[in-house]
């Protein structure tokens, strides 16, 4: 073998073989996705190699976040061409904590789809397009170049697009329709954003436009790119007034199908916030367009907030608790602060892990009840003391309870929005969070301590007994991310460690320029 | 489309097709062309065939479903990347290698001709389901 003449545009340098981390969270649900859609009538095997494969994931994403917090910002330029020219991977601390999560979440959701799809969704590839929404999740997360972003992005939008209908049915085909078009149109802007760019600046690798950007004053075509992709990303990351397609269509589809969209898709709308208006355009990060994002991070917090409170469907009021969250991240990345910043990549893992384990939550009520609806739903502590249980643990976690994962990063930014004295952003966490208390809290009170308002409506014994085998397995995952949530919770000093450093290695670009263009110079 | 002039000309407008897009797919790296436009063009190949003959034919012609087609192209592309591992240089690096089948005739292979035939397959297997469904719906 050899290369071609081409040694001028090329790197020089061997490559290790253990830098190859950073490209497995991608290539191995990719060519995983490839081996079951190639094989997709032996839907026996489907579960296994998606596990066997997602397995593998954690333990690369897991490996490639010990090593970036070793060593610094890893990055791998594709085709082994310079870096402005190829397109890079970078992983830094943020991309990195957030693939291993996103992996975990992922093979939640798998497990749980051992008992949930049939074998006609499985056919119609279930689990193929779970693992290639989680390739987009993760390439999003660790691509170092803009363009490759909305790539991947539209690699996680089309998998979603397959997973919303899956089932096929009427209501389905609504709320996937407002899904879409909302979807679209993000992407589209995402697109528009991304040409002015690369006509402004020539470049699209964030690295390089990170040091061509740095400098420059916030005026004139800045602005407007930076408006294009906050208005993108907000309206993908769900927050106000873009936000009412997501409690319109994430009710509909499987409730593993949601669980997934819930924990992952909202939040690499806000992880492309926070890489836009860090690393890419860092005078955005510090001009007016911060105060706008603040202010609507407040409104999306208490419409969201609001919205729970209202809802009698379970899956609504968690969807509408998923925008409250996404308002708290928001004014989080607002503040643009090194604590604020640690706070909301805290809150980003808390939160796939939470979400996701509603979504889950809601999908076992559902399975034992037969319904979701809060004016029927209830007697569920008596009869299954188990799920009970978790819902009271899942309440605690949600509304951040002390002890749980979601208490440290509210802690955190309430006490950096007072340092800030912004004191608007105080309240409205304090405010959302009560609110979001009385809306879970009634939740639990209504489905597990009232008791069964229906005679007929606790499963028949014969269904009890044949639903038993899988809605067993079917607690595994759920407790495997409450285990993982918990541990954070009691634990906070390790993620701690990780969002701390990838807080400062936002705010301070150099290393992830010097770990893109290192092999160059 | 049961028409006797397209049904005695398809069969020959097919294979001649098929031909085509192979010979764009390979001379793709250094002129126009590649898997992409070389699939299309195989993918309507197979798409006339259909509306001529019936879209049994071309299911049983192609032997394998569209589908897996398009998933064993996805694999391909992707594996193409790791030949790369061992020559430690950066994933999909473009390697090549020149066997000499003859005296003097060396013929150039790469890994960029293995992602490309991947990228053809996939191309192939997906717009050949959409349109063999179509067409079968029809």
């Amino acid at each position: 073998m050899q290369t071609t003449n081409t040694e001028g545009a090329m790197l020089q340098t061997a490559t290790a073989t253990i830098d190859w981390l950073i490209i497995a969270p991608v290539v191995t649900p990719l060519v995983a996705a490839a081996v079951l859609i190639i094989f997709r009538r032996s839907v026996s095997l489907h579960p296994l190699l998606t596990l066997l494969a997602l397995g593998f994931n954690i333990f690369a994403s897991y490996l490639l976040l010990m090593r970036v917090q070793a060593e610094g910002p890893l990055a791998m330029t594709m085709g082994n061409w310079l870096p402005p020219f190829g397109i890079s991977f970078v992983a830094d601390l943020l991309g990195a904590i957030l693939t291993l999560t996103s992996s975990v979440a992922v093979f939640c959701v798998a497990l749980y789809g051992m008992g949930d799809a049939s074998s006609r969704e499985r056919r119609f590839g279930f689990y193929p397009l779970i693992l290639t929404l989680l390739v987009g999740v993760n390439g999003s997360f660790l691509t170092g170049d803009i363009f490759n972003l909305y790539v991947w992005f539209e690699v996680f939008v089309i998998s979603s697009f397959g997973l919303i209908v899956l089932g096929g049915t009427t209501k389905q085909l609504d709320g996937a329709v407002k899904y879409c078009f909302l979807t679209l149109v993000a992407t589209t802007m995402f697109l528009i954003a991304t040409g002015y760019l690369y006509g402004l600046y020539g470049t699209l690798n964030m690295a390089d436009l990170s040091k061509i950007i740095g400098p420059l004053p916030f005026q004139g075509p800045l602005v407007v790119v930076s408006c294009l992709y906050l208005l993108a990303f907000a309206m993908k990351a769900a927050a106000f007034p873009l936000y009412f397609w997501l409690p319109a269509s994430y009710h509909t589809p499987k409730i593993a199908v949601s669980a997934l969209f819930a924990g992952l898709l909202t939040k690499v709308g806000v992880y492309a916030l926070i890489r836009t208006f860090t690393i890419v355009l860092p005078p955005a990060g510090q001009s007016w367009l911060m105060e706008v994002m603040f202010y609507v991070g407040v409104l999306t917090m208490i419409a969201g907030a609001l919205g729970a409170v209202a809802q009698t469907e379970l899956r609504r009021l968690f969807s509408f608790l998923l925008v409250a969250s996404i308002g708290f991240l928001l004014v989080g990345l607002s503040l643009g602060t090194e604590a604020a910043l640690s706070a909301t990549i805290f809150y980003m893992v808390h939160s796939i892990l939470v979400m996701c384990g509603l979504f889950l939550l809601a999908g076992l009520l559902f399975s034992y009840r037969g319904s979701l609806d809060l004016r029927t739903l209830s007697g569920v502590n008596k009869d299954i003391p188990l799920l009970s249980g978790l819902f009271l643990l899942l309440v605690f976690m949600a509304s951040g309870f002390p002890p749980f994962s979601g208490f440290w990063p509210k802690l955190m930014l309430i006490s950096e929005t007072m340092q800030q004295e912004a004191y608007l952003g105080t309240g409205t966490i304090i405010f959302s969070s009560f609110l979001s208390i009385i809306a879970l809290g009634r939740a639990y009170a209504f489905a597990c301590w009232r008791p069964a308002v229906d005679a007929a409506q606790p499963l028949i014994e014969g269904q009890k007994n044949s639903l038993n085998g899988f809605v067993r397995l079917q607690f595994l995952p759920l407790i495997l991310l409450l285990l993982v949530a918990t541990a954070i919770g009691i634990l906070p000093g390790i993620l701690f460690d990780f969002t701390t450093g990838g807080a400062k290695g936002l705010l301070d670009s150099s290393a992830y320029i010097a770990a893109v263009f290192g092999g160059a110079q | 489309m049961n028409t006797l002039i397209l049904r005695t000309i398809v069969p020959i407008l097919t294979s001649l097709m098929v031909i085509y897009s192979i010979i764009v797919l390979l001379s793709g790296h250094n002129q126009p062309g590649g898997g992409f436009i070389g699939g299309l063009i195989a993918a309507s190949a197979f798409a006339l065939y259909g509306i001529a003959c019936g879209v049994a034919p071309v299911r049983r012609a192609l032997y394998f479903h569209p589908i897996s087609i398009s998933g064993f192209g996805m694999f391909l592309a992707a594996l193409s990347g790791f030949p790369s591992l061992y020559e430690h240089v950066p994933y999909l690096t473009g390697l090549w290698w020149f066997p000499e089948i003859a005296k003097g005739v060396e013929v150039p292979l790469s890994t960029p001709l293995i992602f490309d035939i991947g990228v053809w397959l996939v191309v192939v297997g997906s717009l050949v389901s959409i349109a063999l469904a179509l067409e079968e719906k029809v």
